[in-house]
């Protein structure tokens, strides 16, 4: 897998752009001068062993852990030493959805999907309230688990909610860490497409 | 996506214009994504209501569009498709989404549960019933894998006794050697400036050695304990109960009363009479070297004054606390750690309701042991 990435050329239009990146565990080294670029439109998909550091990429490219030497930009932002304001930008722009979900478990599933376009602040009540139903719906959770809290739910349902939750924002940019686990085959074909 | 001739494509606006009849028509154009309309949507909202009459919509000049900006038009429509829309065919799929879509029209309601005080006051005597019983089935189920224990000794988990002993007591000398001594100190300090006025200084030594070892010793060692150990107690089985680490023991056939309650009490009971005894000593050092400074009371007259001040049945009383005292505290804490339920709050509030119960029931049991007791080790 590594050589694939290795091989690839930076180009100028990278949505994500790794250079150079190198990622050490005291002296296990995970990745080894790592290039990749990721263009509009395009699926990527992360593919490797367990342990072979594809989640460890993924916190890097969201910003969440940084590498030991080489650099992270996304949306032409370098995450490690981008304008803090100007990152805060590209938080609103990508939408993650959580191997587990990682719903709030304070807060019913509508304010889960709710809440990051209630931190827009300038959107009124309604225009929220019927996002959030469509993107429920998008995803197939039915109205009326709208007021459920997270920890009554199914492990499957809990993943597709934490989706309408990334996809609340309209992302131009989507990372899905281990999107099909644990959902029924019907549910995995669906959530392909 | 370069827009048809629209000058600032990147921002979302509309006009009312007359097409080729005479009618009047709503050009919307610019970007309509939610990064666009966002930090313009009230004016936006708006000038749609003002619009909201129009039959006649052209969404052609629209550059950008997602699912929020088709929202918003749509709730502008009275959430239905506008009579007379021209729209580009690669944004129809959004329309085509809204109109498959839910109906929006019955709002999702947050239950908000009315509390009335009857209901509250019902619902408390409820709870506290609740757990009185729980209490008492835990109480039942350790005693039962205690008597098997003993019976079978190889059962008894004496490394998960010896790590608790470690964590509950050793680790604990510390923070109860600090407070302890600070408390005695305090507590001469008080004491000295009353008695120095009486002229009756030496009783300093009754004073101090009746209250440290008959009851500041025992209840401040099990606060602290309660609030160290309780707290992490409940914690650790609470993430435990979420991560389903007990379910997995209980699916094994390992009974989770004999691994994981009988030991932390057993430890704690042993553990605290001891910490009851170090806090104890650590106090009258404090008091002694206050005392010393305050009334010039020699350390040497402190001590060998300290067994005919205090009859040694007040210590035997004071471990005896401490034994009760852990006790209750773990079993506590183990109550409300198998209660959490598997999310974040609950785990907050289990283990803040473990620690203010441990500390409630130690004070009514001290009160108890004061009046069962009155009598013993007063000279």
């Amino acid at each position: 897998m590594m050589d694939k990435l290795n091989n690839m050329t930076p180009a100028a239009d990278c949505i994500i752009e790794i250079r150079n990146l190198w990622t050490q565990f005291g002296t296990q080294v995970v990745h080894r001068d790592l290039n990749l670029c990721v263009h509009r439109g395009e699926v990527l998909s992360l593919v490797g062993g367990s342990g072979s550091g594809k989640s460890t990429l993924l916190r890097e490219m969201l910003g969440l852990e940084y590498p030991t030497r080489g650099e992270v930009r996304v949306f032409g932002v370098s995450l490690r030493d981008g304008d803090p304001l100007e990152l805060k930008g590209i938080r609103n722009r990508w939408g993650m959805l959580f191997q587990e979900g990682a719903l709030f478990s304070a807060l019913t599933v509508f304010e889960n999907v709710a809440l990051p376009l209630r931190e827009l602040k300038t959107l009124d009540e309604e225009l929220i309230h019927d996002l959030v139903m469509l993107k429920l719906d998008m995803v197939g959770i039915e109205r009326g688990h709208a007021s459920k809290m997270p920890s009554s739910l199914s492990g499957g349902m809990v993943k597709r909610i934490g989706l309408a939750r990334a996809l609340s924002l309209e992302p131009e940019l989507l990372f899905l860490d281990e999107p099909t686990a644990g959902l029924d085959p019907d549910r995995s074909e669906s959530f392909a497409r | 996506m370069a827009s048809s001739a629209v000058p600032n494509a990147q921002f979302p606006s509309l006009n009312l214009e007359r097409n080729a009849d005479g009618l009047p028509v709503v050009q919307v154009t610019g970007a309509w994504n939610l990064r666009a309309i966002q930090p313009v949507a009230r004016a936006l909202r708006q000038q749609l209501a003002g619009y909201a009459a129009s039959a006649q919509w052209d969404l052609s000049g629209i550059s950008r569009l997602d699912h929020a900006g088709a929202m918003m038009l749509w709730q502008a429509w009275g959430k239905r498709r506008a009579d007379h829309l021209r729209v580009r065919s690669e944004h129809e799929v959004f329309f085509t989404h809204l109109q498959a879509g839910p109906a929006l029209s019955d709002r999702y309601i947050k239950r908000i549960e009315r509390r009335r005080p009857l209901w509250v006051a019902g619902r408390a005597i409820v709870t506290l019933g609740e757990h009185i019983i729980q209490v008492l089935v835990l109480l039942g189920q350790v005693s039962l894998a205690f008597v098997d224990a003993v019976r079978h000794p190889s059962r008894m988990p004496w490394k998960e006794i010896s790590a608790n002993i470690y964590r509950t007591g050793a680790q604990a000398l510390a923070i109860t050697a600090l407070v302890g001594f600070l408390i005695g100190v305090v507590l001469s300090y008080l004491s000295s400036q009353q008695l120095k006025a009486y002229g009756a200084g030496i009783f300093i030594v009754n004073l101090l050695g009746i209250a440290v070892v008959r009851e500041l010793g025992p209840v401040l060692a099990a606060i602290l304990v309660a609030g160290r150990s309780g707290s992490a107690m409940t914690a650790q089985l609470g993430v435990m109960r979420v991560t389903e680490e007990i379910d997995a023991m209980s699916v094994m056939g390992i009974p989770y009363t004999l691994r994981l309650v009988l030991p932390r009490i057993i430890a704690l009971a042993i553990s605290l009479p001891l910490i009851v005894l170090w806090t104890n000593a650590i106090a009258l050092v404090g008091g002694m070297v206050a005392a010393r400074y305050e009334l010039d009371i020699s350390l040497t007259y402190f001590i060998s004054e300290l067994p005919n001040a205090v009859p040694v049945a007040n210590l035997w009383l004071g471990l005896g606390k401490g034994v009760a005292f852990g006790t209750l505290i773990a079993l506590l804490a183990c109550h409300f750690g198998l209660r959490i339920e598997p999310n974040t709050e609950s785990l907050g509030v289990g283990t803040t309701n473990s620690v203010v119960a441990a500390i409630t029931v130690v004070i009514i049991v001290d009160a108890i042991f004061a009046i069962l007791f009155s009598s013993v080790g007063v000279p």
